[in-house]
């Protein structure tokens, strides 16, 4: 800087000095000497030449100025570049740092997130579960609730029925036939028998099983037997056992009936079903009859076979041992009633009850049969039920319809059928031990408990069902019946006389 | 009238297409190109019979080839094992089950149709009804397509059963069934008293010259029908020996039993034995909405021995090969047991049979559930079905018939044959 400001003296020396001697040039322009002149002009030559050096002096000194101010900047801009990168990468440092632990963060959370998730899941899966438990146990408790009910209900009912026996017999009044009692199976009921003390019910259904239900402790208890339905069942009291048949042909004997039912023995009875069964009134003989068209008579002892019937040219449907013990009748599809001698063996006679059967053309195939067989406590009388004037074969569209026989006289008497305008077939029937009339029990458009007189064509009382009745038993007091039915129930009903609530006290 | 039936179809071709060639016929076809069976298909399938067993109502898969003992739903009868390992049908069929080396079982047919007329329309049609057009039964498609031009018997013959110029549609009624009502031969075979066999050449032949002059210019499908009807009944007389059943053995008689079941089974016998292309027996009923099993003891109780008499005499033989049985009805029955122990009618998981001509006997194809409610395995439907008859007859299904300018597929299209059980 120290030669820019000594030039800078000079050059403002020589313009000073110039100027303040104004007339020594136009002097020397005429008459100074020359090398005056020329020093004049040197002179202002070189003021004009040190204004221009001066000028470019100055202009290169800004513009060294400009480059040391930029080197300043870029300098600095270095320094900030480096600060920057120093910066950037502590950032990065940093941030890397950050990252780690935000991935750290993020996997401890998520791991976090799967035991919640889990937790969850099982939390989720423990109330459905937990849920389940409370329907059981709610329905559990409202089943004891509902059974405990039941058992109020019927220990009035027997108090009622105790009181009023008391004063006096009574006898069954079929009208007022109502339900008592309802067990639920898991499949359709086929047949059902009361035990002579008439605390049990003894069932065959289609489940392929024999069961034995306490009707007053319930449940019931099942026992597996049979390779098929079980559509048929009598007791055997003296021995205490029950036979069953099944519609693979199976003669099954069951004991321990009070405790769990045990087979005993079981023979091959029939080839096809086995349809029927029947005990001899001294508990000795057990008869069945099946589809191989056969009637068989086996010891009740040991299973051992009797007598081989045969003679029946369609299935046998149903057997029955005359009260007095002396003769076997038989009933096949076709509706013919063979009545055999007990002892001998021997065929007495055929009755007719073709009025339970048609071939039905359209279809080409029988139908009808002996669906039912009972007779009357004296022996007197023989009832076999089933359908009659059948109009559509397959669909079960006939007339159900009880035919009675003076069976000494080996004479129908009378085709007794409902009262009303039912279509279905009788399945069962009963004479009433001690009072007149007969009681069946059967289904088709409905079901229904149907109650004829004796002498009388048609019911004098009809009961209705909610099921299709496959059977029935009545109860050794005569007044109560069990019906096995299509709806996987078994019913009780009541045919005793209502019992009046007595009379409310006068209002004082 | 115009000639309503066929004139481009496989049947013309068929049953006339030899003599009608070399006369240029053909040619005025139009789409021959497009529906003629190819000759040597034509002649490769004119060896193959079918008969069919109608098991009229429906009957149930449960108490036949599709057992579900110990089930709910599976009734009181037991399945039995059969002469091929592995495969069990019902207790009810213990003679059939000796033949089921021959069976093929397809036991996931879904019809999805429960009415017994549209149900049966399906099977005997492979089609849904269509309103106002009639496809051809399977027996008279089968007459068209399977009957060699110089066999002088008709191609459809249906024992026990009637016969109605509809089932062979736009075929021509030459193609509909002649029906053994009641498992009798044809009324008046014989002629009557006083004519001769050269006096009804004779009455033959004027009525023959006085209607072809009558039918000329005159071509309608009334004249065809007639003359067809004439020229089917004179081919039955002389050949009246084929309803001629008196000469069945009484060993025959004995081994298939003496029902008129069983007559019919050894009728059909004696009609695959001539040379009838497509018979079909009736054996009715099994619409069993009452007392199921009961009626099943009965109906099949007919049914098993001689059909398994059929299967086993067509097979001894030789004529199994070449004839296709099948049994089959309008649907099958409710897997669920009402309160009149019967079943109801069920179409969306039945069974039938096959046997013979183009199968793999000893198979089975097609699954039921646990207790037989649907198909869980190769569905299949009436479509599937009629694919696998004409494949196992060497037809191809995929060839429409043709009824004025329009194709009428023989087998619904959607569908394909069952491979698995085609030999």
């Amino acid at each position: 800087m120290k030669w820019f400001q000594f030039l800078s003296g000079c050059c403002l020396a020589l313009l000073f000095t110039i100027q303040s001697t104004p007339g020594l040039a136009q002097e020397s322009a005429t008459s100074e000497p020359l090398p005056l002149q020329f020093a004049r002009r040197d002179l202002t030559r070189w003021t004009t030449q040190v204004e221009v050096s001066v000028k470019t002096v100055v202009e290169r000194q800004a513009a060294l100025d400009a480059a040391s101010k930029a080197v300043a900047d870029a300098k600095a801009a270095q320094q900030a570049a480096d600060k920057a990168v120093v910066d950037a990468a502590a950032a990065i440092t940093a941030a890397e740092l950050a990252k780690v632990a935000a991935e750290k963060a993020l996997a401890d959370a998520v791991e976090k997130k799967k035991v919640a998730d889990a937790a969850k899941a099982a939390a989720d899966a423990k109330v459905p579960v937990a849920e389940q438990a409370v329907k059981p146990a709610t329905d559990a408790k409202a089943a004891a609730e509902n059974a405990a009910a039941l058992v109020q209900q019927q220990l009035k009912i027997a108090q009622e029925r105790v009181a009023a026996i008391e004063k006096g017999p009574i006898t069954p009044v079929p009208a007022t036939t109502r339900l008592l009692n309802t067990l639920t199976h898991d499949r359709p009921v086929m047949a059902c028998r009361f035990d002579s003390l008439g605390n049990s019910l003894f069932v065959g259904a289609q489940d392929n099983s024999f069961h034995r239900w306490d009707i007053f402790a319930g449940p019931m208890l099942h026992q597996p037997g049979h390779g098929s339905w079980v559509g048929a069942i009598q007791l055997l009291p003296k021995l205490n056992q029950a036979v069953t048949g099944g519609h693979e042909g199976k003669l099954t004997w069951w004991g321990d009936l009070d405790s769990t039912p045990k087979v005993v023995r079981t023979v091959d009875a029939h080839k096809g079903y086995l349809r029927a069964i029947a005990v001899s009134p001294d508990g000795t003989l057990v008869a069945t009859g099946g589809n191989d068209n056969m009637v068989r008579v086996w010891s009740a002892a040991d299973g051992s076979l009797v007598k081989e019937l045969p003679g029946h040219e369609r299935h046998v449907y149903n057997v029955a041992f005359h009260p007095s013990g002396k003769f076997l009748i038989s009933g096949d599809l076709v509706g013919v009633l063979k009545q055999w001698e007990v002892g001998p063996w021997t065929l007495i006679r055929d009755l007719d009850a073709k009025v339970l059967w048609k071939f039905d053309a359209g279809f080409q195939a029988d139908v009808g049969g002996i669906r039912a067989i009972d007779f009357s406590p004296d022996g007197k009388l023989l009832a076999v039920g089933g359908i009659t004037e059948v109009s559509n074969a397959f669909a079960g569209v006939g007339v159900p319809a009880v035919v009675l026989f003076d069976f000494e006289a080996g004479k129908q008497l009378r085709v007794m059928k409902p009262k009303d305008n039912f279509q279905g077939s009788v399945y069962s029937l009963r004479f009433h031990p001690t009072e007149p009339f007969i009681v069946a029990a059967g289904g088709g458009n409905g079901a229904s408990l149907w109650f004829w007189k004796y002498d009388e064509e048609k019911s004098f009382a009809d009961v209705k069902l909610p099921g299709v009745a496959y059977d029935m038993t009545l109860h050794p007091d005569g007044l109560r019946l069990a019906v096995a039915m299509f709806d996987k129930t078994l019913r009780i009903y009541d045919m005793g006389p209502k019992i009046e609530p007595p009379p409310a006290p006068a209002a004082k | 009238m115009r000639c309503q039936y066929a004139c481009g179809s496989d049947a013309h071709f068929s049953r006339r297409g030899f003599l009608q060639t070399g006369a240029g016929a053909l040619g005025a076809l139009g789409f021959s190109g497009m529906t003629a069976v190819s000759g040597a298909e034509q002649l490769a399938s004119q060896q193959k019979q079918v008969v069919v067993f109608w098991l009229a109502g429906g009957v149930s898969q449960l108490e036949t080839w599709d057992p579900k003992p110990g089930t709910d739903n599976g009734g009181p009868f037991l399945s039995i094992p059969t002469s091929v390992p592995g495969i069990e049908i019902c207790e009810l069929l213990p003679h059939t089950a000796k033949q089921a080396h021959h069976l093929s079982l397809v036991r996931g047919v879904n019809t999805a149709e429960d009415d017994h007329g549209k149900g049966a329309y399906i099977m005997l049609h492979g089609h849904r009804q269509t309103p106002g057009f009639e496809y051809p039964q399977l027996g008279s498609a089968f007459a068209s397509l399977l009957t060699a031009p110089e066999n002088p018997l008709p191609g459809y013959i249906h024992v026990n059963g009637g016969g109605s110029p509809s089932e062979a549609s736009f075929l021509g009624p030459q193609f509909a069934p002649i029906g053994l009502a009641g498992g009798k031969p044809p009324a008046n075979l014989a002629l009557p008293d006083g004519i001769t066999v050269d006096n009804d050449r004779r009455r033959r032949e004027l009525r023959a010259k006085l209607s072809g002059r009558f039918a000329t210019g005159r071509r309608q499908s009334e004249t065809e029908a007639y003359n067809a009807s004439y020229d089917q009944a004179a081919s039955l007389l002389a050949r009246k020996d084929v309803f001629d059943f008196s000469k069945i053995t009484d060993a025959d008689r004995e081994r298939y039993g003496k029902h008129e079941f069983a007559q019919h089974c050894l009728m059909a016998r004696q009609l695959v034995e001539n040379g009838v292309t497509f018979t079909k027996v009736t054996h009715t009923n099994y619409d069993t909405h009452s007392e199921n099993f009961n009626f099943h003891i009965e109906q099949l109780g007919e049914f098993d021995r001689p059909f398994a008499a059929f299967i086993q005499d067509l097979a001894d033989r030789g004529r199994l090969a070449h004839t296709l049985v099948i049994v089959m009805c309008e649907f099958g029955r409710t897997p669920r047991i009402n309160h009149l122990v019967g079943r109801d009618h069920w179409s969306k998981a039945w069974s039938i049979a096959v046997a013979g001509c183009g199968i793999k006997g000893g198979t089975v194809v097609g699954k039921t559930n646990a207790n037989g409610t649907e198909v869980i395995e190769r569905e299949v439907n009436g479509g599937h079905l009629f694919h696998t008859y004409y494949r196992a007859v060497g037809l191809d299904p995929t060839k429409a018939f043709w009824h004025e300018g329009r194709p009428f597929n023989k087998a619904d299209p959607k569908t394909d044959s069952i491979h698995e059980i085609l030999a």
